[in-house]
């Protein structure tokens, strides 16, 4: 492979750990991609396709679970294949890659606020809405039906052991809405006076699985059972084609000294589990509000279909270097 | 009360225990009032070193977990401790919106970086 600084800049800065952060990793790497498309020797478009996706692959390789990171990939690798059939020459490829990866780094801030406009139509004058935790496309649908003047009550639950749900409910109290902070367990509890639920995803699965902030399949299931409406708020980049990834992220686990000291835990013996995500079924969830439209769970394929063409390059481990050769 | 004050607590109360018979059962092998006076001076000295000892002790344990807990109510009270309010000028809901999503982008390095910032 040629040599190429843009790329082997940001290659450095993500194993010595100097950049973090899903979003900001992707745009750095975008950022070299489309810085790295000047010194590209490439002859034939086909040259330059395997060239972007090798640039890609090493960034994976060093973020292999970046959702965000995999779609942009997805994205650009798309848009290069579709260029090609068109009959792009490599000069013109290597314009549409940079327009290309600055589109997505552009799309990636506009969503959310796209996100808010659409899941406020969702939301009605007197509303109580329950949210789980902390997350910024639900905290943009509230914002924004309160500045359509709807007057909404929240319950946040707190999201323990981390406590993330405590900066939603500050940031809704200090917008002016009536916001009531509650302990998670207490879902259940208000539930029957709850009349939409709005929850925040971390990954959502072709399938229409959520992968969600553990507990975020409990207050579904308990919205379920009460007949309430459940939407989740998420930008389509979170759409994961690595469908492994829910089953992954499950088994992921935060810090446990979050939820006791380790040296208290160790002293009392005790092992303290803190899993950070869990899987909502789609049965529970009733349309997924994104950037593009709201869709029932069912529809998530047709959305990932359009923005990553089909079939959907997975970016597993072995998938992608096999993709490569 | 945590285990630790709890054990505290009932390593004292043994050795005081054991100290007391150790003082009965002397005095009455002594006959001498003399004798006897002085020994149980000597036990009341050490009962009062014990209890100083204890106190220290107790204390320790008892601020250990005031540091703990204190700790804790760092996490529970982060955002209105640490967090400020964006100023009434700006667009909030956007300044919110870009706060929440930095925080939550490396939640625990952030919290650090706040805890450092508000220290």
């Amino acid at each position: 492979m040629p040599s190429n600084p843009p790329i082997e800049k940001v290659l450095e800065e993500l194993r010595s750990g100097k950049i973090a952060g899903e979003t900001k990793i992707t745009m750095e790497c975008l950022d070299a991609i489309a810085s790295s498309t000047v010194y590209s020797n490439a002859k034939r478009p086909e040259d330059f396709e395997h060239e972007i996706a090798e640039y890609l692959a090493l960034f994976l390789r060093e973020r292999p679970r970046l959702i965000l990171l995999a779609n942009a990939a997805r994205y650009l690798l798309n848009e290069v294949k579709q260029g090609i059939e068109k009959g792009l020459s490599v000069t013109e490829l290597k314009k549409l890659v940079t327009l290309k990866a600055m589109d997505f780094n552009k799309s990636m801030r506009a969503a959310i606020d796209k996100i808010g406009e659409i899941g406020a139509r969702y939301i009605e004058d007197g509303d109580v809405i329950l949210t789980h935790g902390a997350s910024t496309t639900v905290l943009s649908i509230l914002a924004k039906a309160k500045e359509e003047g709807k007057s909404i009550q929240v319950l946040v639950t707190e999201a323990r052991p981390e406590f993330q749900g405590r900066i939603l409910a500050m940031a809704l109290a200090d917008l002016g809405i009536s916001t009531t902070l509650i302990v998670d367990s207490a879902h259940y509890y208000y539930m029957k006076k709850v009349h939409k639920v709005v929850l925040g995803a971390t990954a959502i699965c072709p399938n229409g699985c959520i992968v969600g902030r553990v507990g975020t399949g409990a207050v579904a299931l308990a919205a379920h059972e009460h007949r309430v409406k459940v939407y989740v708020a998420a930008n389509t980049q979170k759409i994961t084609a690595e469908v492994a990834f829910a089953e992954e992220a499950s088994h992921e686990r935060g810090d446990p000294s979050w939820v006791l000291p380790q040296e208290e835990s160790r002293r009392l013996g005790i092992f303290v589990a803190n899993p950070a995500y869990d899987i909502t079924p789609p049965e529970y969830v009733s349309l997924i509000i994104t950037e593009r439209g709201a869709v029932p769970p069912q529809g998530v394929i047709l959305i990932a279909k359009e923005i990553y063409g089909w079939p959907l390059v997975t970016f597993k481990a072995a998938d992608f270097f096999e993709y490569l050769a | 009360m945590s285990e630790a004050i709890a054990e505290v607590k009932e390593v004292f109360r043994e050795i005081m225990l054991h100290v007391l018979e150790c003082e009965d059962e002397l005095i009455l092998e002594l006959n001498d009032p003399g004798l006897k006076e002085a020994v149980r001076r000597h036990f009341e000295n050490l009962r009062s070193q014990l209890a100083k000892v204890y106190v220290r002790k107790l204390r320790k344990e008892y601020e250990r977990e005031i540091k703990a807990f204190s700790e804790r109510l760092d996490v529970t009270f982060l955002p209105s401790k640490l967090i400020p309010r964006p100023p009434r000028s700006r667009d909030r809901a956007r300044t919110w919106i870009e706060r929440l999503s930095s925080i939550l982008e490396n939640y625990e390095e952030a919290i650090k970086q706040l805890r450092k910032k508000a220290s």
